[in-house]
């Protein structure tokens, strides 16, 4: 065909091999030939188990299975294991048993991660929450905190690094049908406290002064903590200052006045820092993996979509 | 006029020349850059492939892990164990230039382990089979229990000096405090566990007796982070080197002596 030029339109396309000049024949089947070899490559790795295939594995792994790595230090530690040998003294049968087992091992936990095993199996969902915990304290079961943050850590808990003390105490009241007036009665819970002082008996004192138990503690033994439970906050500030054979008194307390007689008082002993910075160091660890944990779960909290059934809103 | 054009000539010579100069000295500052990159690379390709244990064997291999592993120890490892290696009693950090090793042997494929899981790291692969019980603060034992206990771990490495609360000490070793369990019948100790040789007089946190009471009465719980998701395989090989390069390994090692001794070391 002879244009109005006067070339063959051919010539001036190009033919199929010239390519100096542009021929839509060959662009269409080229374009065509491209994307069906895409397609076909794509339809391979989709529809068979082996997918998309590297090429080679980095030097550091003795496998890649689906592109998931095995070290090649797990390989060893794990011949060195199973066979208890060095891994210089291993056989190249042994080795190959180790590795295919790993290598099984992998597929099998890929497969279960395909099937989505963690749904239906309460073992597996344990061990991906033990799993996962794990990880979120990884650092902080790794970091060393600085002495100044434990220190101060320590200076925020002291109470916790005491041995507990121990009190043997009586709050006494004088018995209502002795109608006395605050100034008798001030003048008489001096006179029980210095008797006391000297050594008398705490139940002879409230017989010979019409004293009787408030009621709020127990005779014995009493742990600190349970004193200043029970007591109100001026009648445990003045128990807590007194040692063993001591008194306070009067108190006037929520209308009555108040005797306290202390009968043993072990104050518990006070550990310095250096002494209790090992207890410190897990204490503060234990609140920095219960932080995170925390934060952690909030965070998934919050990008995820969660609802929940209307009586539990 | 007639000076000037040899003269613009001679400038636009000169020019040239500079600027093939200048491309002559920039190519071959690029081949030495690549040449110096390929190198590198190919070390690195050459030290994560081979077996660990056999590194200290190949004198251009440890030469470049200990430049590689000696840069990343500074910049991640002294924090704890110091720039002299050898460690910080007060917090439980141990020597790494002698041949005590709490985990297995020393080996570079041991200390490897190390640097690629840490030490209860928190990862599943980290040494953490076992901790030294707080025997005091769980009252498994009294204080004056664990005051014998002392003065036993005490006479096996030094001499007694109170030879009653030793024999009350290693009968409490031997039956109540199940020391035995990790320590051993022998309290030489269990690298599975990390459970240190008693005997040797080589101390984690300090020989003095009240460190060693402090260890009986509140526990220990050491540890070393993980470094495999934070450096690269390259780099925790050849800290694993470096680490072999300046130690020894134990007197228990399974490796041929001459492996257990790179070449280069700063000690024999």
């Amino acid at each position: 065909m002879i244009d109005k030029a006067g070339e063959k339109t051919s010539e001036r396309q190009g033919a199929w091999g010239g390519m100096a000049q542009v021929n839509p024949r060959r662009s269409l089947i080229l374009f065509a030939a491209g994307a069906i070899l895409g397609l076909v490559i794509a339809g391979i790795g989709l529809f068979t188990a082996a997918g998309t295939k590297a090429s080679g594995i980095p030097a550091e792994d003795v496998a890649l299975i689906n592109g998931r790595h095995i070290l090649r230090s797990d390989f060893i530690a794990q011949t060195q294991v199973e066979t208890t040998l060095p891994f210089d003294q291993t056989t190249k049968e042994q080795r190959l048993k180790v590795l295919n087992e790993m290598v099984d091992e992998e597929l099998l936990v890929q497969r279960g991660l395909e099937v989505d095993l963690a749904a239906s199996d309460p073992d597996v969902r344990a061990a991906e929450v033990a799993g996962v915990q794990l990880q979120v304290d990884a650092d902080v079961l790794a970091e060393q905190p600085s002495d100044e943050q434990l220190q101060a850590y320590f200076t925020a808990h002291k109470d916790k690094y005491s041995a507990e003390g121990i009190m043997a105490l009586r709050d006494l009241i004088f018995r209502p049908d002795l109608s006395l007036s605050p100034e008798q009665a001030a003048a008489k819970a001096k006179e029980a406290a210095d008797a006391f002082r000297k050594g008398r008996d705490s139940d002879d004192i409230a017989a010979t002064f019409g004293l009787k138990d408030s009621g709020k503690l127990e005779r014995g033994d009493l742990f600190d903590f349970a004193v200043k439970i029970k007591l109100s906050p001026a009648l445990y500030a003045a128990a807590e200052a007194l040692s063993t054979r001591q008194a306070a008194g009067p108190i006037v307390d929520a209308g009555n006045v108040h005797l306290i007689l202390m009968e043993k008082h072990d104050p518990g002993a006070v550990r310095s820092f250096a002494q209790a910075r090992d207890a410190v160091l897990q204490d503060y660890k234990k609140e920095e993996q219960t932080r995170v944990e925390t934060a952690n779960l909030k965070y998934l909290k919050g990008k995820a979509d969660i609802r929940l059934a209307p009586e539990y809103r | 006029m007639g000076k000037s054009v040899p003269g613009k000539a001679g400038r636009t010579r000169r020019r040239v020349q500079i600027l093939a100069t200048a491309i002559a000295v920039g190519g071959l500052a690029l081949v030495v850059f690549a040449f110096a990159q390929t190198r590198d690379y190919l070390l690195g390709q050459e030290l994560v492939a081979a077996y660990p244990d056999e590194i200290p064997l190949n004198p251009t291999l440890t030469a470049y892990a200990n430049e590689v592993g000696g840069a990343a120890f500074n910049a991640n490892c002294t924090a704890c164990h110091g720039a002299d290696m050898k460690g910080n009693q007060a917090k439980g950090v141990p020597n790494l230039t002698d041949n005590v090793w709490l985990y297995d042997f020393g080996r570079v494929s041991d200390i490897e382990r190390t640097v690629l899981y840490g030490i209860r790291s928190g990862l599943g692969k980290s040494h953490n089979v076992t901790d030294m019980p707080a025997m005091g603060r769980q009252k498994a034992l009294s204080s004056a229990e664990i005051k014998d206990v002392v003065a036993y771990t005490l006479s096996l490495s030094r001499h007694p000096e109170n030879p009653a609360a030793v024999e009350r000490g290693s009968k409490l070793f031997q039956d109540k405090g199940v020391c035995y369990d990790c320590h051993s019948r022998d309290a030489t100790g269990i690298p599975d566990y990390g459970a240190p040789n008693l005997t040797d007089n080589d101390w984690i946190y300090g020989g003095d007796e009240e460190a060693v009471y402090k260890s009986v009465y509140d526990g220990r719980h050491g540890q070393c982070p993980a470094w495999i998701d934070k450096l690269s395989a390259r780099t925790i090989r050849a800290i694993a080197v470096y680490i072999h390069s300046m130690s020894k390994e134990s007197p228990e090692s399974p490796n041929k002596p001459s492996a257990s001794r790179a070449p280069g070391a700063k000690h024999a």
